[in-house]
């Protein structure tokens, strides 16, 4: 009788089910950070999205947009107009966001697409210029002198008053704009782009509509910038054109040539470094101001990979390390969805009821320091702590229940191995001297 | 309205010596120098350190031109020597798009200095040589633009000659048309790009000093005579010089009557980029032929 028989497995998708925990448990990380940290935070977001967009036009078509700062901007205060003309909250506004900054990406494509090779480069700053010194100063798109406030967000009946409360929702905006643009690079049209970049003329030759892509990848990446704009909308809840100056544009083309050709972790990665070094003033203003650039100018003409460079060499090492074979330089290493390990019920129950205790002791402990009732608090102690405690309590006995039991089946599994195990047939030559060897069977 | 086309005159010739050196950058590198302005810059506020003082309140003594001109040229080129060391050389054979993103870090770093050593509020300036100007035709000429024309005279007489007389200004040519070739005939490419970068160099250093009395000199200044100088040069196609300077003349004309004429704040700027976009949609090969 095996008694591994007796253990119920369920397969589970490990692999593919990292990246949502993780995505989960950061979300959670935050909120217990102050409104400071989550302000910060949000705005290392909003920059995450705006770059996102310029790393599919410049690091996987080549093309260049020097007046970024207009894409985002004037998107945000379409957002913010409408939002303060009608009063309803902005968070309502995501598609008109989108759809001006989509607008204004195509006919800047109208234009750029004329130009040839650098003074695609010209058109855009100028561009950019022109709006950032005509627009910016017409009341009628930056509304008043003080700077254009928008009604206090509000979802079906919930209304965000603090920035902590609207972190997990622009997680779940920033979630959807890395969706977006995975769906976009995985597809044919990322192929296309990353064909008409590196060989037009054999782009042509395959039947891609060279110019069409072109325009295309602008009004991407102009959409994207205006998801970035509704986002800042959404998380600063105040729009002035101070925070749009042609500069931004250049920071964000630091951030997006700094990522390297590849795939969304190196933007990310070069968002929460230099956005983030700079909000959560890391080193000192004035390094990071020069380190950027100074950054830009090593990789543009020694490295040339970027951040997602580097980490595909760090992966590349790490797999040689390990034995395995080497992943696919060119693109990023593909989703491994699909890909199931069998994991035994009660651990999955344990791991499960471990973790909700701790969730819950976290809880209880964050409620505690908010309110300096000591009735109330008595009630967190009790709810969160004590039944966090049991949660673990219960948990970690299921585990170590499943332990024992697994240990106790392994035992039987080699038990019943070695006694199976075929005995070895000894040939007729060998064996005219010692007939005993073979009574070891049975 | 003549003065103020006489005025647009004078600050177009500076457009077009800016444009002169941008021309001759892209030619050798086909790279657009956007820190271009930003060298011109830090070389005027060099050389106001120098001939005025570091205290920016008051003038507390005046050294004079001689010494402060030649050390603020000098370092103008040095500064078109570094960028060309860093940026232009090792992205020689392969001058992507992303070689002009190097430019604007550069010209970000320099901006980032500048702001952080002499502030962003408007600088007190003197005119290079003191006088009365001369009075031609019932208009005024003040030193300042009297200097502008004759610098510029002699600086692109000077040039010219150096390029169609002289053997070193054909192996410059020569760089410029077909690197690969000239290096196959012997030419030093890596000598001649360099100098080529030292002249641009020395010629927006000369351009930052030469037009500061005449505009507010804050850090962002030349930022923005700069793009004036992209547009001219885009009209001379990025490869005339003739044509980026003729255009720059004309666009320092162009640009001073509708400012005089429009109430608008910042139209000129609009104007400008305005026409830079109906340039490259209309003509995108630029305006006038170049003439190697």
């Amino acid at each position: 009788m095996r008694s591994t028989d007796r253990l119920a497995t369920a397969s589970v998708p490990i692999a593919a089910l990292a990246r949502p925990a993780a995505w989960i448990g950061a979300v959670a990380v935050c909120l217990l950070g102050s409104e400071t940290v989550s302000y910060r935070l949000g705005l290392v977001g909003v920059v995450f999205i705006g770059a996102i967009g310029l790393h599919i036009l410049v690091n996987w078509s080549g093309e260049l947009s020097l007046g970024h700062a207009a894409f985002i901007g004037l998107p945000a205060f379409a957002v913010a107009q409408l939002s303060v003309h009608s009063g309803a909250s902005p968070l309502l506004f995501l598609p008109v966001g989108v759809l001006v900054g989509a607008l204004l990406g195509v006919l800047v494509a109208g234009v750029a697409l004329r130009a040839r090779g650098l003074q695609v480069a010209l058109v855009t700053l100028a561009i950019g210029i022109a709006i950032t010194r005509y627009l910016w100063t017409k009341s009628w798109v930056i509304g008043p002198s003080g700077g254009l406030r928008v009604p206090v967000p509000s979802l079906l009946g919930i209304r965000f008053t603090t920035n902590r409360s609207m972190l997990p929702l622009l997680a779940v905006v920033v979630l959807v704009a890395a969706l977006a643009a995975r769906a976009i690079l995985d597809s044919k049209v990322g192929r296309a782009l990353s064909l008409v970049r590196s060989n037009p003329d054999a782009a042509a030759a395959m039947g891609i509509p060279v110019e069409f892509h072109r325009g295309l990848v602008y009004g991407i990446a102009g959409a994207f910038a205006g998801l970035a704009g509704y986002a800042y909308v959404i998380w600063v809840q105040q729009v002035s054109p101070q925070a749009f100056p042609l500069s931004l544009g250049f920071t964000y083309l630091v951030i997006a040539i700094l990522a390297g050709k590849g795939g969304l972790t190196g933007v990310a990665l070069s968002a929460v470094l230099l956005k983030g070094g700079e909000v959560f003033e890391i080193v000192p203003h004035w390094i990071a101001l020069y380190v950027g650039p100074a950054a830009l100018i090593f990789n543009v003409t020694r490295y040339q990979e970027g951040f997602n460079g580097a980490l595909r060499e760090m992966r590349q090492r790490f797999a040689q390390r390990r034995g395995s074979t080497p992943v696919t330089p060119e693109r990023e290493q593909p989703s491994t969805g699909g890909r199931r390990t069998a994991v035994r019920l009660p651990v999955i129950a344990g791991a499960v009821l471990v973790l909700a205790g701790f969730g819950a002791l976290l809880l209880a402990w964050y409620h505690l320091g908010n309110t300096d009732q000591v009735a109330v608090q008595n009630q967190d102690i009790v709810s969160g702590g004590l039944g966090g405690l049991a949660l673990i309590i219960v948990g970690s006995t299921l585990l170590v229940r499943d332990a024992l039991l697994h240990g106790r089946a392994l035992v039987d599994q080699r038990t019943d191995a070695t006694v199976d195990e075929p005995m070895p047939q000894t040939t007729p030559k060998a064996t005219t001297r010692r007939p005993a060897a073979k009574t070891k069977s049975q | 309205m003549a003065t103020v086309v006489l005025s647009g005159v004078f600050v177009g010739l500076v457009y077009g010596l800016l444009a002169v050196g941008l021309v001759v950058t892209y030619r050798t590198s086909r790279i657009i120098n956007f820190a271009y302005g930003e060298i011109g810059m830090l070389a005027a506020f060099f050389y106001f350190d120098i001939r005025l003082g570091t205290n920016t309140t008051t003038f507390t003594h005046d050294r004079g031109l001689l010494l402060a001109l030649p050390v603020a040229v000098a370092f103008g080129a040095l500064l078109g020597v570094a960028m060309e060391w860093t940026i232009a050389r090792p992205l020689r054979d392969n001058p992507t798009l992303n070689g002009m993103v190097a430019t604007i870090a550069a010209s970000l770093l320099f901006l980032t200095y500048a702001v952080r050593r002499w502030g962003i509020q408007v600088r007190t300036t003197k005119p290079l040589l003191e006088g009365n100007g001369v009075k031609v035709a019932g208009l005024n000429i003040s030193p300042s633009q009297l200097l502008i024309g004759a610098a510029t005279l002699v600086i692109l007489g000077a040039l010219a000659a150096v390029y169609r007389f002289t053997s070193y200004g054909l192996r410059l040519r020569a760089t410029a048309l077909n690197p690969y070739a000239a290096a196959l005939s012997g030419i030093n490419t890596n000598a001649t790009s360099m100098v080529t970068w030292t002249i641009a160099g020395a010629l927006s250093a000369v351009s930052g000093i030469l037009i500061a009395p005449l505009v507010a000199v804050n850090a962002f200044f030349m930022t923005l005579l700069a793009l004036r100088a992209f547009a001219a040069a885009l009209a001379g196609g990025l490869t005339s010089i003739w044509g980026g300077f003729a255009a720059g003349v004309l666009l320092g004309v162009g640009e001073a009557v509708i400012a005089f004429k429009s109430p608008i704040k910042g139209i000129t700027d609009v104007v400008v980029a305005l026409g830079i976009v109906a340039l490259v949609v209309a003509r995108p090969g630029g305006l006038v032929r170049a003439q190697y």
